[in-house]
């Protein structure tokens, strides 16, 4: 069975390239352009990790992160970072994120990485 | 004949013979005659010579014997005297003798031969014989003797007779002699007591002395009185009848008289004498005359003196007084000498003082009489009056400046003249005419008259001191024409200004200052107050900062937020400051401007966000563009994948997006330098309102609906226009995201066409909206929330400028936005 990453992206080009490349490392990707569409529907799916970005029109994805990491249903689930603003990378570190990518990423580096986080998901069992 | 034969025959000699042996002189042989001779029987031989006459021993003969033994000489004599032991009787015998020192072979004597002859009876024959002759001659002279003695009697006899008579007529002299002894006496005596009494009596003190002792012979009245003593120490030694003398010099110098034989001259001797109970100074001049006896021997001393003590002491007195007199004189010289150099002095002074005067910097005139008659000037007076001594002295000064008539100088001289008060006026002005051009010259001066009066007390004139001091007071307006430009520009510049003495920490603040900081310009505002209005961060550095300055002397220079004090608004500010008059002690303060940056300052933040937004905005095109790129570079082998064409319409439109972003960027600062040309054209609005913003019809999530006047024409620049519409509607379907239906409406105003966008998104708060359109600006900050460049109203605001045309936007929080710009119709 596939695994299900949710995306929250606003801008239209980057969440489809995303979700092309993580479709090629056989994940089912779906895509939220705000905070409050995200929260609504993220658990439903079930994902075996979250990808945010941190600007978004409605809210800030950092707090998305702690929401996520603060829920007991959904603590367990890696949450990713994608940020353009290199400088903050340190504070949002504190903020519970299992990693940090920034924009432009490598889409290699990126679908590894993601890799990573969901095989050791599995590992620890859910 | 053998040896004892020969010696035989020898001993038979009837001269005496010996022989000995050894230093002992031990006896050999000895024969007969020499028996004889010693008036020894019996044998001798193997004795010494000493044993055998044993009454030798006195005599030289062993000594003799010895010394032939050792020498080896030989010792002959003749008639030598023995005195030898004969039948019991020391006799004396004489003998010629030789001993005979017998030598070896080898020259060492072995024994001494000894032969004698006694001589004795010739040698007394010769005695006898000499004897007899002697006794003859005497008989001689004593007969010769006799006969001479008998012619003597008779000489005498006739020598006797005549002595007789001699002696008769000695007898009469002798008679006669003693009368004219008793006769000389007797006058002797008589003189001797004339003498007396008058040695007595005598002015001058006289003793005698006599003997070594000083026993005293006499004494006169006079050395009785020197002495202080009485007549009964006459007899007594000089140093027992007056005791005081013992430890002077008197008794060693009689002394010396009394063995040297020479007179002693004493003058003004001292001698401490008893009169009248007590011992006084007693200066006397005296002799001592040594005295002799027949023989010419010092036997006494006569002593004369007279006593000077009074003369002394008159001369002792005299020289006191002399020397009095001297030091009197010295003291009166060494005064003269004061004072002529007191008169010196004097002088030296007075000559100073004309000089000091003459050479006074401040010009001085003495003015004498009701006529102010210039009697006395200085240089400096002179210089101020462009005059020569010669051209005014003696003139009155209305002659000299007639000038001055009509101005206050003249009866204000009189006035002191009258009065006799003092005037002082500082920063007058006198007008002069200048001599050579005969224009007036305004001069600024104080001056102080005051009068003076002779010894009597009378006024006789005015001394003027008269300091110009023009320089002064145009220096002093032109500061105050600076202060007054340098208020102007303060205040036109709106700086606040700011003075901290920097003993004392007070602090003044000019009331532009209080505005800056947010306090009423009455308010009181003290270094603290102003201080606690910095934000936290930035206090401590500027009050630090402020320290630093005062007590270093750096420079001050710093920027920083503050709160208002009743607003509470946030200003920034630039405070500058600098320390003056650091050399001068109690003078020293910190002063400096503070002007209000805020503008400036939020431009600057605004610019660096924008710079930092902007660095984010681009990278999402650019992250779009590098994924696409790497999806395709993963199909290159087979590029007919069905998303190759997808990727390849991605990639373009990221290079566009960024394209027009970096667009936006250089429009700003095309916009800034004035150079945003516009092309003119007419075209409708509502037309270009229903094709335009393409990229949000098609995006799917937003209906743009266009109102209103629909016909309406309008001569602009339509991409420019276009461009404000798309902003406007960008920036609804950005702030208002969730709502569906954006507006697009057209009014016609009559002489202008009015364009509106209109969302209903959550509006914008009132506060932001005047700053909506400025550069960099973005509604909000707290955040990151809102993406994009803050410089997409800033253009359209441009843009609509430039076409004269006005912007803005209406907005209720919680209901919408209406964005609207007005273009002037084309007349």
């Amino acid at each position: 069975m596939k695994k299900t990453i949710c995306v929250l992206e606003d801008n239209q080009e980057i969440l489809e390239i995303i979700s092309i490349v993580l479709e090629e490392e056989n994940y089912q990707v779906w895509g939220f352009g705000t905070v409050s569409e995200f929260l609504a529907g993220f658990e439903a799916h079930n994902p075996a990790l979250c990808l945010l970005d941190v600007m978004l029109p409605d809210g800030n994805g950092i707090d998305v992160c702690n929401y996520i990491k603060g829920n007991i249903n959904t603590r367990s689930i890696p949450v990713v970072i994608m940020t353009a603003n290199s400088g903050i990378d340190k504070m949002k570190a504190s903020c519970g994120a299992d990693d940090l990518i920034s924009k432009p990423f490598d889409i290699d580096n990126l679908s590894c990485r993601i890799n990573l986080l969901t095989s050791n998901n599995l590992a620890q069992g859910i | 004949m053998n040896d004892k034969t020969l010696l035989d025959i020898l001993c038979r000699s009837e001269n005496p013979v010996a022989i000995y042996t050894g230093e002992e002189i031990l006896i050999e042989l000895a024969n007969p005659a020499m028996m004889a001779a010693w008036g020894r029987s019996g044998s001798v031989v193997g004795k010494t010579l000493s044993e055998a006459l044993p009454e030798i021993s006195e005599q030289p003969f062993v000594a003799m014997l010895q010394e032939v033994w050792r020498t080896g000489e030989d010792n002959i004599g003749e008639a030598i005297p023995a005195e030898l032991m004969v039948n019991g009787q020391l006799q004396k015998y004489y003998f010629d003798y030789a001993y005979l020192a017998i030598k070896n072979e080898q020259g060492e004597v072995f024994a001494i031969m000894h032969t004698a002859k006694d001589v004795t009876d010739k040698i007394n024959d010769q005695q006898e014989l000499q004897l007899a002759r002697g006794k003859f001659e005497l008989l001689e002279k004593e007969q010769a003797l006799n006969e001479e003695l008998a012619a003597s009697n008779e000489e005498l006899f006739a020598t006797n007779e005549e002595l007789h008579k001699a002696q008769e007529a000695l007898h009469k002299l002798n008679a006669d002699l003693e009368t004219m002894v008793e006769e000389r006496t007797f006058e002797l005596s008589r003189s001797e007591n004339r003498l007396r009494y008058l040695l007595s009596d005598a002015p001058i003190a006289i003793a005698v002395f006599h003997g070594r002792d000083m026993i005293i012979e006499s004494v006169n009245k006079k050395v009785l009185e020197a002495w202080g003593k009485q007549p009964d120490i006459v007899g007594k030694p000089l140093h027992i009848a007056v005791p005081e003398l013992i430890g002077q010099e008197f008794l060693q110098i009689l002394d010396n008289v009394y063995t040297s034989g020479e007179a002693y001259y004493g003058y003004e001797v001292k001698a401490l004498l008893e009169q009248n109970g007590k011992i006084e100074e007693v200066y006397s001049n005296f002799v001592y005359q040594p005295l002799r006896n027949q023989s010419g021997d010092v036997d006494g001393i006569m002593l004369a003196a007279s006593v000077v003590s009074e003369q002394v002491a008159a001369r002792h007195r005299v020289q006191q007084l002399n020397e009095e007199l001297t030091a009197i004189n010295e003291e009166l010289n060494e005064s003269q000498e004061r004072l002529m150099i007191t008169n010196l002095d004097l002088r030296a002074s007075e000559q100073r003082l004309d000089k000091i005067l003459s050479e006074l910097p401040a010009p001085i005139v003495v003015l004498l009489g009701p006529d102010q008659i210039i009697s006395t000037t200085n240089a400096a007076l002179l210089s101020f009056w462009n005059r020569t001594k010669e051209e005014v002295i003696g003139k009155p000064m209305l002659e000299v400046f007639p000038e001055l008539k009509n101005q206050p100088f003249p009866m204000l001289w009189k006035q002191v003249l009258e009065t006799g008060e003092s005037i002082i006026n500082r920063e007058q002005q006198v007008v002069f005419k200048d001599r050579y051009t005969g224009r007036d010259r305004p001069f600024y001066v104080d001056y102080y008259y005051q009068p003076l009066t002779d010894l009597n007390g009378n006024r006789t004139g005015v001394l003027a001191t008269v300091l110009d001091v023009t320089d002064k007071v145009r220096s002093r307006k032109k500061i105050e024409e600076a202060e007054a430009q340098l208020r102007l520009a303060i205040d036109s510049s709106e700086l606040g200004t700011w003075f901290i003495d920097a003993v004392t920490r007070e602090f003044r603040p000019s009331p532009r200052l209080k505005q800056i900081f947010g306090f009423y310009s009455d308010d009181n505002m003290s270094f603290d107050m102003a201080t606690g209005q910095i934000l936290d961060e930035y206090r401590d550095k500027v009050i630090q900062a402020v320290e630093l300055a005062i007590s270093e002397g750096n420079n001050y220079d710093m920027e920083y937020p503050i709160k208002g004090y009743h607003d509470g608004e946030v200003r920034w500010v630039r405070a500058t400051g600098k320390l003056y008059g650091e050399d001068k002690i109690g003078a020293a303060s910190f002063s400096g401007t503070v002007q209000d940056i805020t503008v400036r300052k939020l431009e600057e933040q605004r610019k660096d966000d924008f710079l930092s937004i902007a660095s984010h905005e681009l990278k999402t095109p650019i992250t779009t563009l590098k994924g696409s790129l790497q999806l395709l570079n993963r199909y290159r082998e087979n590029l007919n994948h069905p998303l190759v064409p997808r990727l390849v319409d991605q990639a373009n439109g990221s290079v566009a997006k960024i394209t027009s972003l970096i667009d936006d960027l250089l429009n700003t600062t095309r916009t800034n330098d004035g150079q945003l040309h516009l092309n003119y054209q007419e075209f409708s609005i509502a037309g270009m309102l229903e094709v335009c913003c393409s990229h949000i019809r098609m995006g799917g999530k937003h209906d743009l609906i266009v109102q209103g006047a629909k016909e309406l024409m309008i001569s602009a620049d339509q991409e420019r226009i276009d461009q404000v519409v798309v902003n406007f509607v960008n920036n609804a379907a950005k702030y208002a995201p969730d709502q569906r239906e954006i507006y697009l409406i057209v009014e016609d105003l009559g002489d202008k066409a009015k364009i509106s966008v209109k969302d209903s998104g959550r509006g914008i708060p009132a506060d932001k909206v005047p700053h909506l359109f400025d550069r960099y600006y973005r509604a909000d900050y707290s955040g990151a929330q809102y993406s994009g460049l803050g410089l997409g109203l800033y253009i359209s605001s441009e843009i609509i400028k430039r076409h004269d045309g006005e912007i803005g936007v209406d907005s209720k929080l919680g209901k919408g936005s209406t964005f609207w710009f007005t273009l002037p119709k084309k007349a």
